[in-house]
């Protein structure tokens, strides 16, 4: 529900964490200040610890696509990112959380690398990072990176948070589509950013296709295995390059697969 | 004028990739939404090859294919999920037409997508001409009426639902009805519950709606023409459809109007075709029914009141 009255009820109990598709804090249109107004009161009632959205726009002449839309990675790009971080910063009275989105494309226009960029975001807006694996997984099969040298950009003391998720191996790209389980490869990268000595929450992101409750918990204390084993692993040789495991991953079925995010929330009717 | 690769700015490159993205018929067509023709026009130097580089894998439109595929297939998804009764009456593949027919004629222009299906039932409406036979004119317009119903209600079912609710307040009860004083109660003046919408409808798209949504099979017959008063509300997070009679909802409509109780009552009284002994019986069941259904929260208060 808009206001999240609904969702108020279970509060108490739990730390909540605000994360949202809509601030669209790449776009070129002016920043939705009544949206921003909402985010910031129900953020104050629910006490969330903090509120994320993503390096993206969603929309532009007044219109939303509804998806999370790559941005170039340059000084313009850049400037306007880092203004309008500031001012939504303003207006929440918080650091902003920006997560790393799946990306499809690679701009011509681009003149650094998205790891470059994500940096001097969080240094010259002091903004807060979340770290989706998946994502980083999932871009650099897309525009043939590797990972472990995106993960080894990023600052540390900046991460708050860790998504994971699973996603659709097309076998010439990769698009996330938080269907299934997270693949081998994204754990690994997982525990490589955990030895990296990045410490922050985890949120496993499954949100089509959802299975049994089971399932998808015992997904989650995987990612308590993966830690673990980690720590322990304290001699493993860090830059071993990425194997990938295409027998592991996720194939696709006949629907047409959508990248997140898909959500609508359907009316319970009598 | 068209714009050089090398003045390009920020704004353009957006520009130029939501109408990609938007475009009906793919990244390969020439024609593009409506809204975008300028855009267009104006970017025309600004191809997928010049503006995208291609993978490993993938030229630079297969790249954006993904999404331009995704814009449609994700609000089909999402308009399917509110629309599942008028998903099944037209089939799939027809409610897919109209369905991005709409989106490209009102495009998503909110931060979330519960506004999608906003205007579904006007678009349905407007596009009234193009669905009717001139040889079966009276089943054309009963059939666009059914749709069109079916819009409004699943539309309000969201409304309902995403809306404001009385979950955690009061409802107005008989005893609060009963403390005020006699003389003052003709003009009183109720407040209804923010979750409660009144519908007048064509047909029983209602019942059909709801079968839809339990899952009954076989579904009930297409819903013939027959004027039909609801009163959609939300009690306990759950949205409640009550169908009541004309006398009632018009009784409804002028208290959630406004209108005080006297007015209101005098109004119905007016065109009801119920005896005067009758209608105050009717009344009598009727507040009580309101009560039961939470449909009114308090009493404004009058001056001197």
């Amino acid at each position: 529900m808009d206001d999240g009255r609904r969702g108020r009820m279970k509060l108490r109990a739990y730390p909540i964490v605000m994360h949202g598709v809509s601030m669209s804090i790449g776009s070129t249109d002016p920043l939705n200040m009544d949206y921003l107004r909402k985010l910031k009161r129900l953020a104050l009632k629910t006490k969330a610890r903090w509120v994320s959205d993503h390096v993206c726009w969603t929309g532009v002449a007044a219109k939303n696509t509804h998806d999370l839309l790559p941005i170039s990675y340059n000084a313009e790009t850049l400037q306007h990112l880092c203004n309008r971080i500031r001012i939504v910063q303003e207006v929440l009275e918080r650091p902003l959380v920006l997560e790393n989105p799946s990306k499809y494309v690679t701009f011509r226009d681009s003149t650094m690398s998205e790891w470059e960029f994500i940096r001097q975001l969080t240094i010259e807006t002091s903004c807060q990072l979340l770290l989706d694996v998946n994502n980083v997984y999932v871009s650099s099969v897309n525009h043939d990176f590797d990972p472990k040298g995106y993960l080894d950009s990023i600052p540390v003391d900046r991460v708050v948070q860790f998504h994971l998720a699973g996603h659709t191996d097309l076998g010439t790209h990769c698009i996330d589509t938080h269907d299934g389980v997270v693949v081998d490869n994204v754990w690994e990268l997982f525990r490589y950013a955990y030895q990296r000595g990045i410490r922050a929450s985890t949120l496993l992101e499954w949100d089509a296709s959802i299975p049994e409750f089971g399932v998808v918990h015992a997904e989650v204390l995987k990612a308590k295995d993966y830690l673990r084993s980690a720590q322990v692993s304290d001699k493993m040789d860090l830059r071993t390059p990425m194997v990938y495991q295409d027998d592991h991953m996720h194939k696709p079925s006949d629907r047409l697969r959508i990248p997140q995010p898909a959500m609508y929330t359907s009316a319970e009717v009598e | 004028m068209t714009k050089m690769t090398s003045d390009r700015s920020l704004r353009d490159v957006q520009q130029w990739m939501q109408s990609m993205i938007v475009a009906p018929d793919g990244v390969h067509s020439e024609t593009h939404s409506r809204d975008d023709d300028t855009a267009i026009e104006e970017f025309a130097v600004m191809t997928i090859d010049n503006m995208i580089l291609p993978s490993r894998k993938l030229t630079s439109q297969q790249r954006m294919e993904v999404y331009a595929n995704a814009y449609y297939a994700r609000l089909l998804e999402c308009l399917c999920d509110e629309f599942p009764a008028l998903v099944s009456l037209l089939g799939q593949e027809t409610f897919d037409v109209f369905a991005s027919e709409y989106l490209q004629s009102y495009p998503s222009q909110s931060y979330t997508l519960a506004d999608l299906g906003n205007h579904f039932g006007r678009f349905l409406e407007d596009d009234r001409d193009h669905a009717i036979d001139g040889e079966r004119l009276e089943q054309s317009h009963a059939w666009v009426d059914l749709l069109v119903d079916l819009a409004e209600l699943e539309r309000t079912y969201s409304e309902v639902f995403s809306g404001p609710g009385i979950e955690t307040s009061e409802a107005l009860n008989a005893e609060a009805i009963s403390a005020i004083p006699p003389e003052q109660v003709g003009i009183i003046r109720l407040v209804p519950a923010p979750c409660v919408k009144l519908l007048v409808l064509k047909t029983r798209a209602h019942e059909y709606t709801i079968a839809v949504r339990k899952g009954v099979k076989p579904l009930p017959t297409v819903p013939k023409s027959a004027a039909t008063f609801l009163v959609i509300t939300r009690i306990n997070y759950v949205v409640r459809t009550i169908r009541v009679e004309p006398d009632e909802f018009h009784l409804l409509q002028k208290l959630v109007d406004d209108v005080c109780l006297e007015q209101a009552i005098a109004s119905v009284a007016e065109q009801s075709s119920l005896s005067e002994e009758q209608l105050a019986n009717c009344l009598s069941g009727w507040f009580q029914k309101w009560a039961m259904d939470r449909l009114f929260v308090g009493i404004k208060p009058q001056v001197g009141f």
